[in-house]
């Protein structure tokens, strides 16, 4: 397969709580984490994984404008199977209730900053070793987004301009974010097809569909995808 | 006592926290400072001329001509509150300007270079971090949390932050450090009192051990020209000093007329001075 240096972006956040995936969102996003890591570093030796958590630290009430919490790196771009499943496991939930008296109550339960989180892991692969392969960034997204939808596009837009590639796996929260998701991956696709979008319907596995999707697959297998309809 | 020190010294003034909110763009309220007694609080800093020369090597090499600024961390040792940075690496960092949320620094390297670095000389371990500034900016906190935690348990003094200016025409001593106070800031708008963290000012100085004099002789040798006269050289190096001086005084009567027209709360070390 191709050479690629992937950014996991993983929500973290308070609404990762809910039970509507088996055993709770959080669980499922670790185990479909688990597998995208699995085939990337198996389908070409020299492919390199990062790992970064959407909702960082909260470093309590910088100027009361805490708009956002920031990313926090977990994981750079490495081939370290080991390293990388134990950083994915070892993600807490955070949320901005706790311990900061500044946010107002509508934004207790936190968000994701997408943009933000995607920016990050753009300087990410900037500094990436291995210069030749493909940039991709694959999001997780399990809470609502915070940001309008023209904010999202032109965070696509710049995906675009540094020629990474994004894949958006929606998780919940559907009716909230589907504009600005589907915004963000046309706006990073171009008039190319290297970004997809895919949700996951409430109670099923993450993996399974994920299986058969084209982010595992890669963008290249699309006549493959009717053949691997039949894989479970 | 190994360190000899050189003529420069950095002109210490009481540590004065009103002044380091100026400078810091994080923190504008008045605020009543109260330091944590478990610590050893950082006395002064020492920089030997192995850091600054890495430091400036460091921005060229990345920066050059940019106005971005590159971050590395200190290694050294601690005694008594007195810390000596006798050592430095430079680590992959990157920031945007108009949002300080993103910024990136990779800690992966950050650990294997600090591995390295201890094979080479295990009494070295990591006293703070630098940056070229020239300022601090709102993610210094950040960053200062993340080299928090490979400094080990048992040491008892956090570590320090260093703000190398790099730029080439300054007249008085390139380094002004820093250190990690929390204070309650009683901020109206945030209803009560919170812990803040804010940047205090620590006292820094140059000085090297006699090999490391050596080889910075060495290298003066080919900045200054040894033909001038050495009247000339006393002159330049009065009128340096003076110049130095008058940028405190200045300093000093811009905050008493700060103070005077109400813009900062009165702080009272500073003027029992």
């Amino acid at each position: 397969m191709v050479l690629e240096s992937c950014m996991i972006l993983l929500d973290n956040s308070e609404y990762m709580r809910n039970g509507d995936y088996i055993p709770t969102r959080l669980e499922a996003q670790h185990d479909a984490a688990n597998l995208l890591v699995g085939t990337k570093t198996q389908s070409n030796p020299e492919s390199t994984v990062g790992v970064i958590a959407m909702t960082g630290e909260f470093l309590g009430g910088q100027d009361g404008s805490s708009s956002s919490v920031g990313a926090e790196l977990l994981i750079s771009p490495t081939d370290d199977m080991g390293k990388i499943l134990g950083a994915l496991h070892n993600v807490p939930i955070r949320g901005r209730s706790l311990g900061s008296r500044s946010t107002p109550k509508s934004e207790s339960l936190g968000g994701s900053d997408i943009a933000a989180a995607v920016q990050v892991a753009n300087l990410a692969l900037k500094h990436r070793r291995n210069k030749n392969g493909a940039q991709r960034v694959v999001v997780f997204v399990g809470s609502p987004i915070l940001g309008d939808a023209k904010s999202l596009a032109k965070c696509g837009r710049q995906l675009k301009k540094n020629n990474v590639s994004i894949d958006v796996i929606a998780m919940g929260e559907w009716e909230e974010n589907e504009a600005k998701l589907v915004e963000l991956v046309n706006a990073a696709n171009g008039s190319g097809d290297s970004c997809h979008l895919v949700t996951i319907p409430p109670g099923t596995l993450p993996s399974d569909v994920l299986v058969t999707s084209p982010i595992v697959h890669g963008g290249a297998a699309e006549a493959a995808a009717a053949g691997a309809a039949g894989i479970p | 006592n190994p360190h000899l020190q050189f003529k420069y010294q950095h002109l210490s003034l009481p540590p004065p926290s009103p002044m380091a909110s100026k400078t810091d763009k994080t923190n504008a309220e008045g605020k009543k400072t109260l330091t944590t007694p478990t610590t050893t609080s950082t006395m002064d800093v020492t920089v030997h001329p192995l850091v600054l020369i890495s430091a400036a090597d460091h921005y060229l090499r990345v920066a050059r001509g940019t106005r971005k600024r590159v971050v590395g961390v200190l290694l050294g040792t601690v005694r008594k509150g007195r810390v000596d940075a006798t050592n430095s690496f430079a680590v992959p960092f990157e920031e945007d300007n108009r949002n300080p949320l993103v910024f990136y620094l990779d800690h992966n390297y950050l650990e294997n270079m600090l591995g390295m670095f201890r094979k080479i000389n295990a009494k070295e371990r990591v006293v703070g971090f630098y940056s070229t500034g020239p300022s601090i900016r709102p993610n210094d906190l950040k960053i200062y949390s993340m080299v928090k935690r490979f400094v080990p348990d048992e040491v008892s003094t956090p570590p320090v932050f260093l703000i190398i200016d790099v730029r080439p025409d300054r007249q008085s001593i390139p380094t002004t450090a820093y250190r990690v106070v929390e204070e309650i800031d009683t901020n109206a708008t945030t209803g009560g009192n919170e812990m803040k963290k804010n940047f205090a000012h620590v006292p820094s100085l140059i000085g090297a051990e006699e090999a490391e004099e050596v080889g910075v002789e060495h290298l003066l040798r080919d900045v200054n020209d040894p033909t001038v006269s050495t009247v000339a050289q006393l002159i330049k190096a009065k009128m340096s000093g003076l110049g130095a001086l008058t940028e405190k005084l200045v300093e000093m009567k811009d905050y008493l007329e700060d103070v005077q027209t109400g813009k900062l709360k009165i702080n009272l070390t500073i003027v029992s001075n």
